[in-house]
């Protein structure tokens, strides 16, 4: 006689009823389970929002880049288009009031002058054309003294194509005399080809820095609220224990709560990165002259696509990986007490990481700044 | 077998001779009654083990009536004594009232045959944990027939098992604490 | 029945150097209440854990219905805990972070059936226990006597044929702790569960249909004549 009714597993759906009892635990759980919840989100939302930020790095560099080219005046000799009146052209650089100023003076020499993107028509003689910025300066008691700086008549504006960030002081003035003029050139077309930012490699370890410096304490934060919530955690799962949940199904269940936490906790890092996405603009670092463009601030689609994968994913992975090492019981939480091994090997990676990645960009360092330095006029 | 400790001793000694007066006076507070009501109002609430006598009802009666406690409120036709209703006048509710807010008497059970017996046989040497076991049984069994009938019983059955019950289960606790005291005390005279 | 259905013999158990459990032993028989009394730090809830296969014991048997508990694995163990058996501890044995419906229904969703079924099964313990008016509040919500009952409703919403009750009423007041008493030994003569109560309360204890008594380790059962 057997009372043990063994009976077949629906497995699927009791996976699923698992799976959906740690979600009920990780929403709705009164104002201590929200807490928690809360705490896992902001911290999770933290780390991607360091993340998404840093993917878009290398875009929004890019970015501006390019579009300081598209409008560059050619160095070399530019070949003849059929149709096009050339026009001459110099680049000029100023300060005022400590802020640099960059501008194009032009000398048309037709009605068919080429533009620069951001421009619809290219000034004539005594006619000035004005990035938002500068004109809004001018226009401003601040720009007092600035003004008699331009007194041609202003005719349009440059838009943001023509920008490489919206607090730029750019201009195009005409000028009588430019072919005369140092610097200048004849050309057929505004732009130069676009390079690839040769410190890419550089680049992406000087992002890899910043985001650990970024992340650290965002990984102490999760480590704390987690190991805050653990007390309360353990009893729940022995609770869970006591009702005949068996080891599989507690684990299951803690992934299901887990997994609700990187949930809210990417859409909190999403929210928060649109919102940093939104401030940008208006802010002014001097690191990146002119500002930067909300739209350049774009993630890598692709890994994003990573980040959202990998974030719950993690969160799950490390849900079951901390509870390997305890015995839910129904009396309570056992902690496996066995002197553990001390894999250093776990403990080296990141140190090795770190200094394979600096060794690798290294030696590239040295010879683009020689390079660079060549480069230079 | 413990006869010392069925539920008679205790539900019989709720109401104690003394106080019968003043408890058919109670009963009369609520209403003028016939001595025969009376008796049976009381058995039901408090006499389950013990009813009264008639002589008894009728003796304590005519005692309330000539210290001028009860009245008779009406006479029917026939003879006899069970034939007349009994109304409280206000000396007797005057009474009631005192009794009621005066305290009993704190009862140190310092002379009860438990008490006795156990101290007896703690002083003979024999093991507290045995006496305590045994007596346990037997307390255990009254208090299960007195959990028992308070489930099945009204309002008043619930109180007097009640006042039994805590009664019992604090004999038992005494003796838990005695037993763990002497087992303690006779293993250290045994080092 | 032809033998016991719990049964438990010469239990050892050690929590450091002394002996939680040092020889005990019980049976339990069909839809009995049993006490197990004794003073506090004697093993009596040790007792229950092993009993339950909650606890493993050091040495000694527990058979349930004939099978060895300790020959189970964790998986089997667990079912019998969700179907077989059913507990109510003093305190923390309700997950605070669900309603008394959920909680009550949780065995019975652990065990796969589905959330209407379960939460309506759910629904007539807590009417019969008398605390449906809970239903919607959490543990932290509800008084003692309340959240007692609830417990109670969880252990027989599986209609276990064991209950394990560790001191039922012991943070309650003489009151509420009458009131989950009685409604968890009527309930359990209902469905004709087996309750394994562990007091060191006499009150409680009277509830029962016969005591085990355990000190220092050892029990002393008065033996039920089947």
């Amino acid at each position: 006689m057997t009372m043990l009714r063994l009976r077949p597993r629906r497995r699927l759906r009791q996976w699923w009823i698992d799976l959906m009892l740690g979600i009920r635990l990780a929403v709705g759980g009164g104002r201590a389970g929200w807490g928690r919840l809360a705490l896992t989100a902001v911290g999770v939302g933290l780390g991607v929002t360091v993340l998404l930020a840093a993917t878009s790095v290398s875009h929004m560099l890019q970015a501006r880049d390019d579009r300081g080219y598209a409008r560059a005046v050619p160095t070399s000799e530019s070949a003849k288009i059929p149709g096009v009146d050339p026009v001459y052209a110099a680049l000029r650089e100023t300060t005022f009031d400590d802020r640099d100023f960059e501008g194009v003076i032009v000398q048309k020499t037709g009605p068919n002058a080429p533009l620069p993107p951001g421009v619809d028509r290219l000034p004539d003689v005594g006619e000035v054309v004005l990035s938002p910025a500068l004109r809004q300066l001018l226009d401003s008691p601040e720009g007092e003294l600035l003004r008699p700086r331009f007194p041609e008549r202003v005719v349009g504006t440059v838009d943001p194509s023509g920008l490489t960030g919206p607090h730029e002081l750019f201009f195009y003035v005409g000028v009588p005399d430019v072919a005369g003029s140092s610097g200048s050139a004849v050309t057929y077309h505004f732009g130069r080809p676009s390079q690839p930012r040769y410190l890419d490699g550089l680049l992406w370890l000087l992002i890899a820095l910043g985001s650990v410096a970024l992340l650290m304490p965002v990984v102490v934060f999760v480590a704390t609220s987690t190991r805050l919530a653990a007390a309360a955690r353990d009893r729940r799962l022995a609770a869970l224990r006591l009702v005949g949940a068996d080891g599989e199904q507690v684990r299951r269940i803690a992934a299901g709560e887990a997994f609700v936490g990187a949930l809210v906790g990417l859409v909190v890092g999403v929210g928060l990165f649109a919102l940093g996405r939104a401030i940008v603009p208006t802010l002014d670092p001097p690191a990146l002259r002119g500002g930067i463009f909300a739209a350049d601030v774009r993630p890598d689609w692709t890994l994003v696509a990573l980040i959202l994968v990998v974030v719950p994913v993690l969160a799950v992975v490390i849900a079951m990986f901390s509870l390997r090492r305890v015995m839910i019981e129904p009396l309570g939480v056992v902690r496996r007490a066995r002197n553990q091994r001390r894999r250093l090997w776990w403990r080296l990676v990141p140190p090795v990481a770190g200094v394979a990645l600096l060794a690798s960009q290294g030696g590239r360092l040295s010879q683009k700044t020689r390079k660079k330095a060549s480069n230079c006029r | 077998m413990h006869q010392g400790y069925s539920p008679k001793v205790y539900t019989g000694g709720t109401v104690v001779a003394m106080s019968i007066g003043l408890t058919l006076l109670g009963l009369l507070e609520t209403g003028p009654r016939h001595g025969y009501d009376l008796k049976r109002a009381y058995d039901e609430h408090f006499g389950q083990d013990r009813p009264l006598h008639y002589g008894q009802v009728y003796s304590t009666l005519s005692r309330l009536l000539r210290d001028g406690l009860v009245e008779v409120d009406g006479v029917e036709a026939g003879e006899g004594p069970e034939r007349k209703r009994y109304a409280i006048t206000a000396s007797g509710v005057t009474d009631v009232r005192d009794w009621l807010v005066t305290p009993e008497r704190p009862e140190p059970y310092l002379h009860s045959t438990l008490y006795t017996k156990v101290v007896l046989a703690l002083m003979s040497g024999r093991s507290a944990a045995e006496v305590l076991d045994v007596q346990r049984g037997a307390h255990l069994e009254t208090m299960r027939t007195l959990t028992r009938r308070k489930l099945t019983g009204d309002l008043a059955d619930q109180l007097i098992c009640d006042h039994a019950l805590f009664h019992l289960e604090a004999d038992l606790r005494w003796l838990e604490l005695t037993a763990a005291r002497l087992d303690q005390l006779s293993a250290e005279v045994r080092r | 029945m032809s033998g016991p259905l719990l049964e438990a013999m010469d239990l050892y158990k050690s929590f450091g150097p002394t002996p939680a459990l040092d020889g005990a032993g019980m049976s339990l028989w069909p839809g009995e209440v049993v006490a197990v009394m004794g003073p506090s730090g004697s093993g009596k809830s040790t007792l229950l854990h092993c009993l339950a296969g909650i606890l493993r014991p050091d040495s000694g048997t527990v058979s349930y219905n004939g099978t060895e508990l300790s020959a189970l694995s964790d998986v089997a163990r667990s079912e019998l805990r969700r179907t077989e058996f059913g507990f109510v501890f003093q305190f923390g044995q309700l997950v605070p972070e669900l309603t008394s419906l959920e909680n009550v229904a949780l065995p019975l969703r652990l065990g796969g059936m589905r959330r209407r079924e379960a939460e309506q099964a759910a629904t007539e313990w807590l009417e019969r226990l008398e605390v449906a008016d809970v239903a919607g509040k959490r543990p932290g919500e509800t008084s003692g006597g309340q959240g007692q009952r609830v417990a109670v409703a969880r252990a027989l919403v599986t209609r276990p044929k064991v209950v394990f009750a560790d001191e039922p009423t012991g943070a309650l007041d003489s009151l509420n702790g009458e009131r989950v008493m009685r409604l968890l030994v009527a309930a359990a003569k209902d469905t004709t569960a087996a309750v394994v109560l562990v007091t060191h309360e006499a009150r409680v204890a009277a509830y029962s249909d016969r005591e085990v008594v355990v000190r220092d380790g050892k029990s002393t059962q008065v033996e039920l004549i089947p």
